[in-house]
């Protein structure tokens, strides 16, 4: 695992603007991040080969015959058909329901979804730190999340060594609690205090009651990130605003949205959002329909599939603004995409100058995992494509120019070209 | 904090283990954590006495973390041990294990953990954190990291705020941490980089906790994060109850009860103190804990809200000041050296005084440790005992202690405090006043080094003195000014690309004489008028800077912002009313002589001698410009001259213009004709100063011939049109009419301006001298419209002219017959005018105009027969001399009858005439001695003497014409021309009127003479006398006229 993070780390480095094939490079990059079966391989061969270094005497107890077969064979040796089936044993002796389809895990841009890639976990008897690692690494996913109820419960389990099979009753007895907003400051309860009162429970009902009683805790969850995005949204925009004073100082296109007399009074979140990604000007028409960037990030060879999935747009930024759910995926991209404009936006204004100098690149890389582990969510990975993209503009010295220009504005005419060719064809 | 982590209620549970001799009772719960839980509880021991303690229970469900219980357990023992932790952390007895728990017993130590701790003032805060700090400093000493370091836990002692105590070493042995508190390397996960710098955070994050009552936050990490210090926490809780400002939803004012702060840059010290311990990165932050402990020790001495400090005072230093880096310099070298305790800054006001200071201060405020800016209050003594600028924590009146007891005692703490901590102050004195040099010694002896800022001029030789007049450089006034022209639009390079050229703004300049303040409000009062600089230039000089008050705008003065007219701000700046009515009426005396003042000598010969002394108080004070050297005697007299700065005139003039409402006036003018009825005292005073000014003209007109007083009344004239009340009094009319019969006729833009004035005044307010009293003659008037129709008809303003003539025409109706034949003179002279000198008539209009000539000629003749006054005789005789030269210029000479009749005539007027000037010089009484000047001549002698001396020269000139014309004798039209140049050129005050009436007159006789040689020479030297004046329109014109003589004789 470490080899492959090692070498997207080394990429960002490896690539350089004034490379010849700059953009082509990019769209390489874009190519070589794994898939979940290829990360889901190589964190197995580790852990097949951990496993195999146990005592003889579990294996042989082992009940598969073919297995004590190959167990001189690494992971990768295995056949698909064989590491379906060593998983599904994995369930079944841990008492967990086998999901369907698990060798599509192998197949190429597979994903599994957080629920299952948990519960595998548990089947494979990971502790709590290895599970959030897995998550991390392997399916680029957050950690539990404990402000969840089903994964509070998972959690628990998961810290305490409870089995799967001991936690059926009380995952069927869950109340059903809907969505809704963060409450007002003084009253929000944030996953730190969940995780403060769950830490000292001893048991399963204590929990179960726990989860009873307090119930309308789950209503909501992200409150630290939301917390976050709102107090850097409130440095970004306004009269006085970062935004407003990239504006003027360096004399920033208006966003198309903008009457002319955009600079003298505040634009709105839309027409902020384009310019902190760069989407604005005259070359750059409307880029949206329904004011949203989807549409040009699908299909795009310079941002990975996995990236452009819960891209941060106007309508997550509106909705965390107001208070309501977004998905921890989404929520996490969008603190990192304002973390990452709001610190080099406000240095380029304060220097005069887009140019990073000393350590301003560390302290922003620095300041980005900050928001995201405070809030609840793992630090920048360079394996994790949406991250990739931030952590190899900071390694330029101008990191918010190479991510409007060479990214965002990239995927922009990549689309663009690709609609001209459509209208050529017909 | 966890709210969620509640205590539970007091309960009586009995623990008894295996081992152990005694019991322990738990009496309540302390606190709780992720795995533990910490009661309170006590032991009776074998003689029976009740031991507190505290009981710490670890859930335990593994061996692993038995181990670990067991671990820390043994490890509290070790560091207990160590040298300077025994007293910081928490004594262990004894360990016990059950199933499920382990059961560590403790000392009890009364106190309180840092979450409940409610600290009752800053130091109470920083004396926790610095305990805090070297308790880990001890630890660290002792080879381990704490990292778990949060307000629960930690303990403060009962009896001192400064006094703590660690427990729970849990993270010691199995690395946990509370993310709330934890440093970024922790959360992070990033083992390698934990290190003591990771305990600085806890530490930083404890200190943030306890004054702002949260968590530190990811911004709040940043390295330029801003704290909310008016945010600190503790002071709520200090501020109960009433009279502290709470209102009825319980908030409480955000200052200390007593509105005060604390000592000079200690909020920038814990600002320091939290970058440096919460810095995201590790390397950002104090690297060890020694580090930071020591920090927190000087923090807290500096907390000591008991011991003594004095508070620096705000200050702004001006962001737009321009120019002024010879100033700067000067004040940073005197700031340099200590041996030079204080310097005044004069100068007058609105001239940057305090701009320059302000500007020293801020950027020497790393230099001083103690900076007070002052206003001065009235009195040294009152300044000093403001304890809203000058604050002195531990100081304040007393209820019965006098202002000077309190200044003193106050005086005598400074020092102690300044002494004591090796503290330099430097104390800005603004608009101080003069009389209080003692107490500034004073204030100097207590260890202040002083700037006093003043516009006085007295300052005592032994200080530095820095007197700031205007800026040096042109370029720095017209950056000054385009500034304020064009706003912040204008950068600082290429100030004039495509801007006003500075030579533009040159007239503006000289107006106010380059004051500071005035260039910033006419700048901004032309942005504002939306004028260009052209008319604006126009408006001034037409009548003066105030001319351009008519919109409003803002400016600062001494440190405030004021949005108004311009002309309010001089007068706020100036405040005239604070003096007394005898300098008020020096001010206007001198407002009177415009720009360049009056010589002290001369001062003193139009009023009381002592009015020296008032003007040289004033002089020190900065109301008057002193000139000149004292030492210099020129013409017998001192050179010192007196003269008010034009703002500052403009100051006074408004003064009066506030003093008589114009309605009032016009009563009063119109009952008695005289201005200085009015009753207001300084008024009056002005009023008596044109009257002498009008005497001291005449008589040095009529004794010597000189212009001194001449030159002073027309300064004085024109002072008196800026002035409401005495700009129609009847003094200024008489003095106004005065200079015009008296000045150079080429002094035109004085004749013409002032000449209206008299005439709208007085024939505007109908019959003005009912009393008798007249401020202007009848024949005054008649030469006042007689010189302005001069030159209206010499500009080609014949319409002008015309009309003046009319007015005189109906308004001499009435008049005395001399009266009259003075107007059909002023008809005869412009009818002159129009005919360009020509005698011959080329066609029916000059045919025409040359009869209506001779007409007025003959009415005046008439009327000035029937006047035995010596002036209707001057005329007479300049009448008949210029009927005689007519005659002899228009006749027929063709004919030698012609020539005969005209010749009898001619001889008759002219020998007529030449017997009416004899008589006239009879009529004259003269003293003439060597020693004596005497006012014995009157007035109107004088001018009759003058008249008579023209009549002669004309004379002369009329028997040049006879000679040429009529018996054409070369050599007695040359005698003739000598001898009328010899007159004139000794009793000619006006080279335009020698030129008209004597160079141009003598060519043309030897043009007529056909010696064009002559001609010449004649028409050379006039050439030269309006080269000489060239910067006169009256002799450009004159040049010009001259050049197309020549050119049509083809000379």
């Amino acid at each position: 695992m470490a080899r492959y993070t090692d070498e997207m780390t080394a990429r960002c480095f490896e690539i350089e603007p004034e490379d010849e094939n700059y953009i082509e490079e990019l769209i390489n990059q874009a190519g070589m991040f794994r898939d979940f079966g290829t990360a889901l391989d190589t964190y197995m061969e580790d852990l097949w080969r951990s496993r195999n270094t146990a005592d003889d005497s579990e294996r042989k107890n082992d009940s598969s015959a073919s297995l004590s077969q190959r167990e001189s064979c690494t992971w990768n040796e295995q056949s698909i058909d064989y590491k379906v089936l060593w998983i599904k044993n994995r369930y079944r002796e841990a008492g967990i329901a086998v999901p369907r389809n698990p060798e599509k895990w192998f197949e190429k841009n597979s994903v599994i979804e957080k629920k299952t890639a948990i519960l595998f976990c548990m089947a494979l008897g990971l502790d709590l730190t290895q599970t959030d690692d897995f998550l991390r690494r392997v399916c680029l996913w957050g950690r539990i999340d404990i402000h969840d109820m089903k994964e509070l419960v998972y959690y628990f389990a998961l810290k305490n060594g409870i089995p799967y099979s001991a936690l059926t009753d009380l995952l069927n007895d869950l109340p059903d609690v809907s969505q809704d907003r963060i409450p007002d400051g003084a009253n929000v309860h944030y996953t730190g205090d969940i995780r403060c009162d769950v830490d000292s429970l001893e048991s399963l009902g204590a929990l179960s009651e726990y989860i009873h009683t307090h119930a309308d805790l789950f209503a909501y969850n992200h409150a630290t990130a939301t917390d976050n995005v709102r107090r850097l949204w409130q440095r970004i925009s306004g009269d006085d605003g970062i935004a407003a004073s990239e504006r003027r100082v360096f004399e920033v296109e208006l966003p198309e949205e903008a009457k002319s007399n955009g600079f003298d009074r505040s634009l709105s979140v839309w027409s902020i959002y384009l310019q902190m990604t760069g989407l604005y000007g005259r070359n750059i028409r409307k880029a949206s329909c329904g004011r949203t960037i989807r549409r040009i990030l699908d299909d795009s060879q310079i941002v990975h599939t996995f990236a452009a999935c819960c891209y941060p747009d106007r309508d997550g930024l509106e909705k965390v603004l107001n208070g309501v759910h977004i998905s921890g995926e989404r929520m996490r991209k969008l603190l990192i995409l304002l973390s990452f404009y709001e610190y080099l936006a406000g240095k380029s204004v304060s220097n005069g100058s887009r140019t990073l100098s000393g350590r301003d690149a560390e302290k922003c890389r620095l300041r980005m995992n900050d928001f995201l582990v405070s809030s609840g969510y793992s630090e920048l990975y360079a394996g994790n494509p949406y991250d990739w993209i931030f952590l190899f503009a900071l390694e330029n010295d101008d990191p918010l120019t190479v991510f409007r220009e060479d990214f965002m504005r990239e995927v922009y005419y990549e689309w663009k070209s690709g609609q001209t060719k459509m209208t050529d064809i017909r | 904090m966890n709210d969620s982590c509640n205590m539970e209620q007091k309960h009586e549970m009995v623990l008894h283990f295996t081992g152990s001799p005694y019991e322990y009772v738990i009496t309540g719960e302390l606190g709780r954590g992720g795995s533990s839980v910490v009661y309170d509880g006590y032991y009776v021991n074998h003689t029976g006495a009740r031991r507190p303690v505290r009981i710490r229970k670890i859930d335990v469900s593994s061996d692993e973390m038995r181990a670990d219980a067991r671990r820390v357990f043994d490890l509290n023992n070790e560091l207990f041990v160590t040298a300077g932790l025994t007293n910081r952390i928490v004594n262990t007895y004894e360990m016990h294990e059950t199933e499920n728990a382990v059961y560590i017993t403790t000392t009890y130590q009364e106190g309180t953990t840092l979450d409940k701790m409610k600290p009752e003032n800053l130091r109470d805060v920083i004396g926790a954190v610095r305990g805090l700090a070297h308790a880990l400093e001890h630890l660290h000493a002792a080879g381990y990291l704490y990292l778990d370091i949060k307000p629960e836990n930690v303990l403060v002692l009962e009896g001192g705020s400064d006094w703590v105590q660690l427990f729970d070493f849990d993270s010691v042995v199995s690395l946990r941490y509370t993310p709330e508190f934890a440093a970024y390397e922790q959360k992070i996960g990033d083992i390698s980089h934990i290190g003591p710098w990771t305990d600085v955070y806890g530490v930083g994050a404890v200190l943030f906790y306890l004054l702002f009552g949260r968590p530190p936050g990811v911004l709040d990490c940043d390295d330029d994060a801003a704290y909310d210090m008016d945010g600190w926490l503790f002071g709520r809780h200090m501020c109960q109850g009433a009279g502290c400002g709470a209102d009825a939803t319980g908030n409480v004012d955000k200052r200390m009860p007593d509105g005060h702060t604390y000592r000079d840059g200690l909020a920038e010290c814990i600002t320091d103190v939290l970058h440096r311990t919460l810095a995201r990165s590790y390397r950002d932050r104090y690297q060890s804990m020694h580090e930071l402990a020591e920090v927190l020790d000087k923090l807290y001495a500096d907390a000591d809200e008991s011991k003594m400090y004095v508070k620096s005072g705000t200050v702004f230093g001006a962001e737009n000041i321009v120019g002024r880096s010879e100033e700067l310099q000067f004040l940073a070298d005197w700031l340099a050296d200590e041996n030079r305790p204080c310097v005044y800054v004069t100068g007058m006001g609105g001239i940057g005084k305090s701009t320059i200071v302000r500007r020293f201060a801020a950027d020497n405020r790393n230099h001083m440790d103690v900076v007070l800016y002052l206003g001065f209050a009235g009195s040294v003594v009152e300044t000093v005992c403001n304890d809203r600028e000058f604050y002195i924590n531990t100081v304040s009146r007393h209820k019965d202690e006098s202002l000077t007891d309190y200044f003193r005692r106050k005086l005598r703490r400074l020092k102690m405090c300044l002494a004591g901590e090796h503290l330099s102050c430097v104390a800005v004195i603004d608009n101080y006043e003069p009389g209080y040099e003692e107490e500034l010694a004073e204030l100097i002896n207590a260890g202040c080094r002083l700037v006093v800022v003043t516009r006085s001029e007295n300052v005592p030789e032994c200080y530095d003195v820095l007197r700031v007049g205007v800026l040096a450089d042109r370029k720095d006034m017209y950056e000054l000014m385009l500034r304020n022209l064009m706003g912040k639009k204008c950068g600082k390079t290429g100030l004039f690309e495509n801007a006003i050229s500075g030579k533009k703004l040159d007239s503006l300049i000289e107006s106010v004489h380059g004051h500071t303040l005035m260039l910033t409000l006419i700048a901004r009062q032309i942005k504002r008028g939306y004028m260009t600089i052209d008319a604006a230039n126009e408006l001034i000089e037409e009548s003066g800077f105030a001319a351009l008050d008519s919109v409003k705008t803002g400016c600062t003065i001494d440190g405030r912002l004021l949005y108004g007219h311009m002309t309010e701000f001089i007068a706020r700046l100036f405040d005239v009313d604070c003096l007394d009515a005898v300098c008020r009426g020096v001010l206007l005396t001198l407002a009177l002589f415009g720009d360049n003042g009056i010589y002290a000598h001369d001062l003193a010969g139009i009023a009381d001698r002592s009015i020296l002394n008032v003007a040289n108080d004033l002089a020190d004070g900065g109301w008057i410009e002193r000139y000149g050297r004292e030492d210099d005697w020129s013409e017998g007299r001192r050179s010192v001259r007196f003269a008010l700065h034009p703002v500052i005139s403009q100051a006074v003039r408004q003064m009066y213009g506030r003093c008589l409402r114009k309605d009032s006036y016009v009563e009063t003018l119109q009952s008695t004709g005289m201005m200085s009825t009015c009753g207001h005292t300084d008024l009056g005073i002005a009023a008596e100063i044109v009257r002498r000014i009008t005497d001291l003209l005449v008589q040095e007109r009529m004794e010597t011939g000189f212009r001194r007083w001449e030159t002073y009344g027309a300064a004085v004239a024109n002072g008196c049109l800026m002035i409401d009340g005495l700009e129609s009094s009847g003094e200024y009319l008489t003095l106004a009419a005065q200079i015009i019969a008296g000045t150079a006729i080429e002094n035109e833009k004085f004749i013409l301006r002032h000449g209206r004035t008299v005439l709208e005044r007085l024939c505007g307010c109908g019959e003005h001298h009912k009393s008798g009293f007249a401020p202007v003659s009848d024949e005054d008037l008649v030469n006042i419209a007689d010189r302005m129709a001069h030159i209206y008809t010499d500009r080609g303003a014949l319409q002008v002219s015309e009309k003046i003539l009319h007015f005189l025409d109906n308004w001499s109706q009435t008049k005395e017959p001399y009266i009259k034949g003075f107007v059909f003179d002023v008809w005869t002279d412009f009818i002159d005018s129009l005919l360009g000198g020509c005698f011959i008539p080329e066609d029916d209009d000059e045919k025409e105009l040359l009869e209506r000539q001779m007409k007025t000629m003959n009415l005046a003749i008439k009327f000035y027969g029937q006047s035995d006054s010596a002036s209707a005789g001057c005329r007479l005789a300049a009448d008949l001399i210029a009927k005689a030269t007519y005659l002899v210029r228009s006749a027929d000479y063709e004919h030698d009858l012609a020539r005969l009749t005209a010749r009898r005539e001619i001889i008759n007027i002219l020998n007529h005439a030449k017997q009416v000037m004899d008589d006239v010089d009879e009529q004259i009484v003269y003293f003439r001695g060597a020693d004596q000047r005497s006012a014995n001549i009157r007035h109107t002698d004088w001018q009759n003497v003058q008249l008579n001396h023209q009549n002669r020269h004309a004379y002369f000139m009329a028997k040049a014409w006879f000679y040429t014309y009529i018996e054409p004798d070369i050599q007695r039209a040359e005698r003739s021309i000598r001898s009328a140049q010899k007159i004139y050129e000794n009793s000619c005050e006006s080279e335009l009127d020698l030129i008209n009436y004597l160079m141009i007159p003598a060519a043309n006789v030897y043009l007529e003479l056909d010696d064009k040689d002559k001609c010449l020479k004649w028409l050379g030297r006039a050439v030269k006398v309006c080269e000489k004046n060239g910067d006169l329109a009256a002799f450009v014109r004159k040049r010009e006229e001259l050049r197309e003589i020549m050119e049509s004789e083809g000379l």
